[in-house]
Formats: structure tokens, C-alpha cells, sequence
């Protein structure tokens, strides 16, 4: 115990003690370090001089892969800095499989199928797709196709965007957008041609035969063919042969303008026999002729009419059934190149012999100044004219309407009559329940 | 005696200057340090404190136009739309060269349907600010009102030559181009890219869904705009959008509930 008063003894700082460490631990320990100390040097080895003439270390590097064989390395230059990406399939429609990188056979295509470097599709006769690569680029491909998507690489670093697809036997059209990050490209690789771009709407067919065309309707491509390399502008057409040798690049006419019907246009008629419209566009060249498709889808994959060659800028179409349709024109040449589709409208046909259904609310009797008025309220088809005993009343837009018959009396009766777009007729009877 | 006096006189006044300046100084950094607090109450919801601090700060300094704009805006956000457009209004008169104040006090028009008021207002502003980008994006959104759509083309595009990628603006170019009827593949483009810039933006929303309507693909149009509605069931625009596709796609039913839904709000 200390007193109080006394002085403390100071502690030493350290206190020193003999500590004994088992010899099997010092051996362990120095055993360690060692280790530690030549696997960073085979490593430094290994990563300096590529381990050119010590082909036992070069085999172990290779197992526990901390170097890859050159011929490796070649395949996958920036491997380290590579970030892969993804597309998907945003649109199947009829025949179309896919074989991933991984599987031996054909599966069917499902959409919002994602895509990965190495998948390939195939589309059969009457079979589309269409894949949405992840930086808005957008590839169509037609029936009877084979594609593989061959790369979809990021740099990690520079964000340099590398997208590469080859065609085999193909017909394929691609929208690419203008890339975000300078040096990005979207590369279509046919048997004898490579196209480079990097903003253009193009369309590359290969044949049986593997001679390629490709169709360039908006921005430009680099096309490389063996050694040499030609620019391809907006509106150009060039033929590649199988010999690897580029045709003369030859002019396209430009996409027509579409005149009318306006968009979203919607047509009414009572019998399918009375269905006629009019298309109608404008286009400044005069010796051309114009192919036209109507649809029944955006892609137009579920073609209900096609004309080509026609000579005005216009047509007749007859005998559509109620549905929404878009419809598109392309101009041809006197030499049959063909230019870009125009970009579609659409138009809706009701053919409509249902008259419109009149619900009639309870009538609403009000007494004023000692006379009764009748309140009659209901609903029929929106857009739809109402007369109440011929009396025009306005409804609102969900057909509702409400009109006010001053001084009723019993025997008294109220007749609406409902007229839709097309003319059907509908009248309604009611006797106004006085007492 | 009057030399002596004239020189305490001379004292006196020297000090009771000082005084004045000093606390006059005190009054200035208490207005500075309201004002800064009344902006952070009122970007954290405490609008009826930040309200009492911006009237407090104007009684003490009145020829400041700041404080009438951003107690404007609190009125602004509390629905309080006349005194509202009187501070912004005060704030202009005190200063018109305050952009922020016209562009607010446009956007209150916009909103009060008074679109005339609202162009010719902007307009005023183009004289001392030809190059600014927040007026021509308001004089595009007038020109949209008055059905005036090259026009408002041309102004949204502006704004964007002048601020870059705003994705407001380029939500509106897309929605002019989507009223044209024309460049549709373009306002698809500028539709998504704004839209990815601010994914819950209901008005954004609106938008793309309006520009799959005019495209045709109507699956995508319904998505869009129902999303869009959910967000903001009180927004007409949308709701009207919505109906229109519903009755084009041949679901009048649905059209005629969402009507009915709406006018029960």
C-alpha cells in the first residue's frame, strides 16, 4: 500500500522479459518468407521479361495464370481493361433462333432475349428480329440471316466503344447512333468486307454466293475491302464480289416525303365496301417509280399490301378491314436501285355498322313555379351527336349527355336518337313517369 | 469658445458617424445571415419560417429585389399563386434586368394558363438576354401554347445550341418535334436520353409515351403514360394522352374511366 505523501515509483517504459518462441515456429516463419520472397520474384520474372527462356516457370505462371501464352495474349490485347456489354433482343417475330457461345445447337428466340459476344441468330423465311445494342444502336435483321455478334467491348479507361457483328448469308439493316465517346464504333463484317461506323442508317445483304451489297441511306461508312479502303456516302450503293473487289459505287434516290393522310389519321365507313384512301407523298425526281407497303406492325413484318413500280405519287388503297395500318414508300431508279423507305405513318380504318347504345339514367322530375320539368340524362358512344325529342344536345367526351324538358306532362315522352361517326342510328323510346 | 466647440461639435458627429456605420454594419450581417437562413428553411420545407425571415429581411432592406423573388417562390409553393406573382413583380420592378425573377414569374403565367402574358413577358427579357437559354426554352414552351411549333422548334433548339444537354430541353425539342409530326425517330432519341438523365420524371415519362403514340407503337405508349399518370394522377396532360390512346387503340372503356377518374379529383 502507498501512503499518502510518498512518492510513486516510477515504472520502467519497457517492461523487459525473457520470452521464449519455440524453434518449430522460427523454422515455419523463415520457411515463409521465403516462399514469399521467390514467388514475387518468378512473378517479377514472369511479368518482365515474358519468361521467354524459362519454359518450366512459364508453364507454372500459366497454370496458376499469372501469364498467358502469347498467342493468347494476341487474341485478347486489352483484356485487363475490357468491360463487355450486352444486347437484347427487343423484337422476334416468326422463325428465329439463337445459339449462345456456350451451347452446341439453335434454341428459339424469346424477346428481351439478352445477347452476348459470341451468340449468334438465325432468322428462317417470314422470321425478323431486332436487337438493341446497349448504346441505342439498333440492328434488323430479315429473314433467312445468320448473325454473330462477335464483339461487345467498353474500355475500362477510354469508354471507347468496339461493336462488331459478322454476316454470314444475311440481310440486315442497322441504325447506328452518333457515338458518346469519340473512336466508339459499330464494325459489320461480311465474308470479303469490313463497313466501319460510327453514325449512318445502313443495309448490308450477303448472298449465297457471299457477294455482299451495302446500302448506305444516312451518315457515311469506311469500307474496307482486302487493301483497299473506299468512303461510302449518304445515298450510295456499292457491290463487293466475292473476289474481294469493289463494283462501282453507284447513286440512290432519296426516301420519298409522305403527304397524307396526316398521321394518326383515323378513317370511318359503314361497309367494307365503301373503304377507300387515298396515300399520298412527294418526291422531286421524275423518272423514278415508287414501291409502297402497308402493314399491320411497325416493322412492317405483316405486309397486307406492296405495290412497286408505280409511276404517281399516289395511290388507292381499297378493301383494308378495321385495324391500325403503316404504310411507307421507297423510290427505285430507272436502273432498279432502290433508296431508303420514307419513314412511316399510320392510319386507322373503323368499318362500323353497330349502332351507338343509348343508357338512359331514371328521369329526374323537377318542380318549378308549380310546372314540371323532366331532367333526362344517359350515356352513348363517345363522339356520337344526341338529339333529345329533336332537340341537339352535346355530350361530353365519354358520351355522357343531360338535357332539361321543361313543362311535362303525364303522357308525355322522350325520344333520344344517337347518330355515330359513320351514320348508324340509334332511337330510344321512354315514357317521362309523371303522376 | 467657438473654435473649441466647433471642434467637439466636429468630435461629436465623427462618433455618432462611426456608431451609425458600425451598427448599420451589425444590421447588415443580421439581414445577410436571415437571408441565408430563410433560403435554407425554405430548401428544407419550412416554408412558413422561411416566410418569416424574407418578410423580415425585406422590411430591412426593401430595395432588394432577391428577397421578393424567393419569397415569391415560397408563395409559389404554397399555392398562394396572387401574392406570389406580386413579389416576382415587385422584384422585376426593382430590378427588370433580374432573369431569375421573369423566368420565374413566366413560368406562374404558364402554369396560369396566361400564356400571352407569359411570351410577352419572356420576350422582354430576350432584349437584355438575347443568348439565354431558360428564356428561349420558356419562349418554346409559349410557341408550343399559341400552336406556333416551328417556332418553338427553333427556340428549344437554341436552348440547346446554348446550354448543352439539358434534359429539359431536350424533353420540350422532343415534344415540339412529337407535335410536328416530323423527326419522330429523333424525338424518340432526345426522349430517352432525357429521360435517362432523370428516369422518374413523370413529365419525361409523359413524354415518351406520347412519342410512341405518334410512332404507332402503342404497347410502349400505354406503359409510358401509365407510369407517368401514377406519378402524377393530377396532371391533365397526361391524363388526356392517356385517353386519346386508349380511344385509338379501339379501349374506350378505359378511356371513359380515366375520364371519369378524373373529374372525381
Amino acid at each position: 500500500m502507498i501512503k499518502k505523501g510518498m512518492k510513486r515509483l516510477k515504472k520502467p517504459m519497457i517492461d523487459w522479459k525473457m520470452v521464449r518462441i519455440p524453434r518449430i515456429m522460427v523454422r515455419v516463419f523463415i520457411i515463409f518468407l521465403m516462399a514469399v520472397v521467390l514467388a514475387a520474384f518468378i512473378t517479377s520474372l514472369l511479368k518482365n521479361n515474358g519468361g521467354e527462356h524459362l519454359t518450366f516457370l512459364k508453364k507454372l505462371g500459366s497454370f496458376f495464370g499469372i501469364q498467358k501464352s502469347r498467342i493468347e495474349k494476341q487474341e485478347e490485347p486489352d483484356s485487363n481493361v475490357m468491360d463487355i456489354y450486352f444486347a437484347r433482343l427487343v423484337y422476334v417475330k416468326g422463325d428465329v433462333t439463337v445459339k449462345t457461345k456456350k451451347d452446341l445447337r439453335f434454341e428459339k428466340a424469346e424477346k428481351d432475349q439478352i445477347l452476348n459476344e459470341g451468340d449468334s441468330i438465325r432468322t428462317f423465311s417470314g422470321g425478323y428480329a431486332e436487337v438493341l445494342f446497349d448504346e441505342g444502336n439498333r440492328l434488323t435483321i430479315k429473314p433467312d440471316s445468320l448473325v454473330v455478334i462477335h464483339d461487345m467491348k467498353e474500355n475500362r479507361l477510354t469508354k471507347i466503344r468496339k461493336s462488331s457483328i459478322n454476316l454470314l448469308e444475311s440481310d440486315v439493316e442497322a441504325v447506328v447512333r452518333r457515338p458518346k465517346i469519340e473512336g466508339s464504333e459499330f464494325v459489320i463484317i461480311t465474308p470479303t468486307a469490313l463497313a466501319k461506323i460510327s453514325e449512318a442508317k445502313v443495309a448490308v445483304q450477303v448472298s449465297k454466293g457471299q457477294d455482299s451489297k451495302l446500302k448506305v441511306f444516312s451518315g457515311a461508312v469506311n469500307l474496307q475491302v482486302g487493301d483497299e479502303s473506299v468512303e461510302v456516302e449518304r445515298n450510295q450503293s456499292v457491290d463487293i464480289s466475292k473476289e474481294s473487289k469493289i463494283e462501282k459505287i453507284k447513286d440512290l434516290p432519296s426516301a420519298p416525303k409522305l403527304a397524307g393522310p396526316a398521321n394518326l389519321t383515323e378513317f370511318f365507313f359503314k361497309n367494307l365496301t365503301d373503304m377507300k384512301v387515298v396515300l399520298q407523298w412527294g418526291n422531286t425526281r421524275t423518272d423514278i417509280t415508287y414501291r409502297i407497303q402497308v402493314a399491320m406492325d411497325p416493322y412492317f413484318t405483316d405486309l397486307v399490301i406492296v405495290r412497286t413500280g408505280l409511276s404517281e405519287k399516289g395511290v388507292v388503297v381499297q378493301g383494308l378491314r378495321s385495324g391500325i395500318y403503316y404504310w411507307r414508300v421507297s423510290s427505285i431508279t430507272p436502273e432498279g436501285m432502290e433508296g431508303d423507305f420514307s419513314d412511316y405513318s399510320v392510319f386507322k380504318i373503323t368499318i362500323d355498322q353497330t349502332p351507338p347504345d343509348i343508357v338512359l339514367d331514371d328521369v329526374l322530375l323537377l318542380k318549378v313555379a308549380g310546372k314540371v320539368n323532366a331532367q333526362i340524362s344517359g350515356q352513348t358512344e363517345p363522339d356520337a351527336s344526341v338529339m333529345i325529342n329533336d332537340n341537339p344536345v352535346i355530350c361530353d367526351k365519354t358520351g355522357r349527355f343531360k338535357y332539361v324538358l321543361s313543362q311535362v306532362s303525364s303522357g308525355d315522352g322522350v325520344t333520344v336518337v344517337a347518330i355515330d361517326k359513320v351514320g348508324n342510328r340509334n332511337i330510344l323510346k321512354k315514357a317521362i313517369p309523371i303522376q | 469658445m467657438s473654435s473649441d466647440f466647433k471642434k467637439y461639435a466636429a468630435l461629436f458627429l465623427l462618433c455618432l458617424l462611426s456608431t451609425g456605420c458600425s451598427l448599420s454594419g451589425m444590421g447588415d450581417e443580421k439581414v445577410d445571415r436571415l437571408f441565408t437562413e430563410a433560403g435554407q428553411l425554405s430548401s428544407g420545407g419550412q416554408l412558413l419560417q422561411a416566410e418569416q425571415k424574407y418578410i423580415w429581411v425585406i422590411q430591412h432592406r426593401p430595395m432588394n429585389p432577391r428577397p421578393y423573388n424567393n419569397l415569391g417562390n415560397i408563395y409559389s409553393k404554397k399555392g398562394e399563386i396572387d401574392k406570389a406573382r406580386m413579389h416576382y413583380k415587385k422584384a422585376l420592378e426593382l430590378n427588370s434586368g433580374y432573369l431569375i425573377a421573369r423566368i420565374n414569374l413566366a413560368v406562374l403565367l404558364l402554369r396560369q394558363e396566361e400564356t400571352e402574358n407569359a411570351f410577352r413577358l419572356l420576350q422582354e427579357g430576350m432584349k437584355e438576354y438575347p443568348e439565354s437559354a431558360e428564356l428561349h426554352n420558356g419562349l418554346g414552351i409559349c410557341e408550343v401554347r399559341r400552336g406556333n411549333i416551328q417556332k418553338a422548334i427553333q427556340h428549344f433548339r437554341k436552348a440547346i445550341d446554348i446550354q448543352g444537354s439539358n434534359p429539359m430541353f431536350y424533353n420540350n425539342l422532343a415534344y415540339a418535334y412529337t407535335e410536328s409530326n416530323e423527326f419522330l425517330n429523333e424525338a424518340l432519341k432526345l426522349s430517352k436520353d432525357a429521360l435517362k438523365a432523370e428516369p422518374q420524371n413523370a413529365i419525361f415519362l409523359d413524354t415518351l409515351g406520347w412519342v410512341y403514340y405518334k410512332k404507332g407503337i402503342f404497347d410502349q405508349s400505354v406503359e409510358y403514360l401509365r407510369k407517368a399518370l401514377d406519378m402524377k394522377p393530377g396532371e391533365d396532360s397526361i391524363r388526356s394522352h392517356l385517353v386519346t390512346v386508349y380511344r385509338w387503340i379501339g379501349e374506350d372503356e378505359k378511356a371513359v374511366n380515366l375520364i371519369k377518374e378524373g373529374a372525381h379529383m
